[in-house]
């Protein structure tokens, strides 16, 4: 029997890829990409130089040492969207789920892009990480508050000049992602996410599971490591200007005082596991998961409540290994979301309400001509996004999720 | 024998940007 004429394409399509005892399928234009025994590369090897699906399953029960179910192994690729036709022009062409390309990244080479990452890039991103470490333990002078936010006295006007702040440093950790994955072949996709209640810019770099663990380090922190580097800037230059070396404007040197407040609590945030951030990336590689994440939810789920038949059979399909890291992981996440529950309690929700107070009084009694009325209706803009947009996205990412394109 | 298919989690990285 010949596999079907129909599945050539797919099947022509599908990359795989060996890493140790680790192998892995997947289909870079769809974003899905699935963990096989190496029977099943050698398997899909087969059918990609001509053979038949008896072959395929000759060679594969040669490599296993047993006998292979072929037509099973091909209703499973089917099943997860291995085998789906092959759509010119396919949007998701990056990652899963869509999200745009950014043209002026796509223009880097990888040769430039690897000039970033190389032993004299990542020397600076240790130095620079170094610095930080020890300047923030020995210097009181330089540890942040939250009143570092306030940079201006005036609230309303710091919000207003720290959102693009915001906007531009997250758009640089998130184009270092992107460039350190152009530096190993992988491209990326970008999208504005969330986790738990917070509104993220998030990179995918989904292609990036056809290589070995080791080599995906990199790119997990390159993130970080701009982070890094940022902070140690400002922390550099106000350190001078204490010393006397350098005489900065106090604004100035109380602005980098609110960057460094950013990149501080960002820095924290990545190492908060359990929100799926940069930090759960390498954490999850160490621990070789797969789909640790969704395992440890539906593990969570079934110990705290009732589960569906479909969610039983589909924490039974992720591997055994990834249960077993789910079994304490999961604890992890609990505490973690109890732990951002009261951060919301305690500080976001009480923010709000005064923020809103204060909003509406300027609203209701300012006239249009007034610089205030703009400057509030401005704030009242962003920060209705930032309370609506994470719902919003969760039900679009959990749509997203049923229909198999973003995991 | 049955091979196992394991379906991989996206590497989604991410950035915090709420004030």
């Amino acid at each position: 029997m010949t596999a079907p004429q129909q599945l050539a394409g797919p099947v022509a399509a599908l990359v795989a890829s060996r890493d140790g005892v680790d192998c892995t399928l997947g289909r870079p234009d769809l974003g899905i990409y699935v963990a096989v025994p190496e029977p099943g590369v050698v398997f899909v090897e087969t059918l990609q130089s001509g053979g038949s699906t008896a072959e395929a399953a000759a060679r594969a029960g040669a490599v296993a040492g047993a006998p292979v179910d072929g037509a099973d192994f091909l209703a499973g690729l089917t099943a997860v969207g291995l085998l789906d036709p092959v759509v010119a022009d396919q949007r998701a062409a990056a990652g899963s789920g869509g999200g745009p390309k950014l043209r002026w990244i796509e223009g880097v080479s990888p040769q430039v892009a690897r000039r970033l990452f190389g032993r004299a890039g990542w020397t600076v991103y240790a130095m620079a990480a170094s610095f930080c470490a020890v300047a923030l333990l020995v210097i009181d002078e330089l540890r942040p508050t939250y009143e570092d936010g306030w940079f201006l006295g005036d609230p309303v006007i710091s919000l207003l000049i720290l959102t693009p702040i915001i906007v531009v440093l997250a758009g640089l950790h998130e184009a270092w992602h992107w460039l350190a994955g152009r530096a190993v072949g992988v491209p990326a996709a970008f999208r504005i996410s969330h986790r738990g209640p917070f509104l993220v810019f998030e990179t995918d770099l989904t292609q990036i599971v056809a290589l070995p663990r080791r080599d995906r380090y990199g790119p997990f922190l390159a993130g970080t490591a701009l982070d890094c580097t940022v902070l140690a800037t400002a922390l550099g230059l106000r350190l001078l200007d204490q010393q006397a070396l350098l005489d900065l404007s106090p604004t100035l040197y109380r602005l980098l005082g609110a960057v460094v407040l950013l990149q501080v609590t960002g820095i924290v945030f990545q190492a908060a596991v359990f929100l799926r951030g940069d930090g759960y990336a390498v954490l999850a590689n160490a621990l070789r998961c797969h789909n640790l994440y969704r395992a440890s939810w539906l593990t969570l789920r079934a110990r705290l409540l009732r589960v569906s038949e479909a969610d039983r059979a589909e924490l039974a399909a992720i591997s055994a290994h990834d249960r077993k890291v789910a079994s304490w992981f999961c604890a992890c996440y609990l505490v973690g979301m109890l732990g951002v529950a009261w951060f919301m309690l305690t500080f976001v929700v009480p923010y709000l309400i005064s923020m809103t107070g204060w909003l509406w009084a300027n609203l209701a009694s300012g006239s249009p001509s007034s610089a205030v009325f703009w400057e509030s209706l401005a704030v009242a803009v962003f920060v209705l996004l930032t309370v609506v947009g994470p719902p919003l996205l969760g039900w679009r990412e959990r749509r997203l999720r049923r229909r198999g394109v973003l995991m | 024998m049955k091979l196992e298919i394991r379906r991989i989690e996206s590497a989604r990285l991410t950035k915090f940007c709420n004030l």
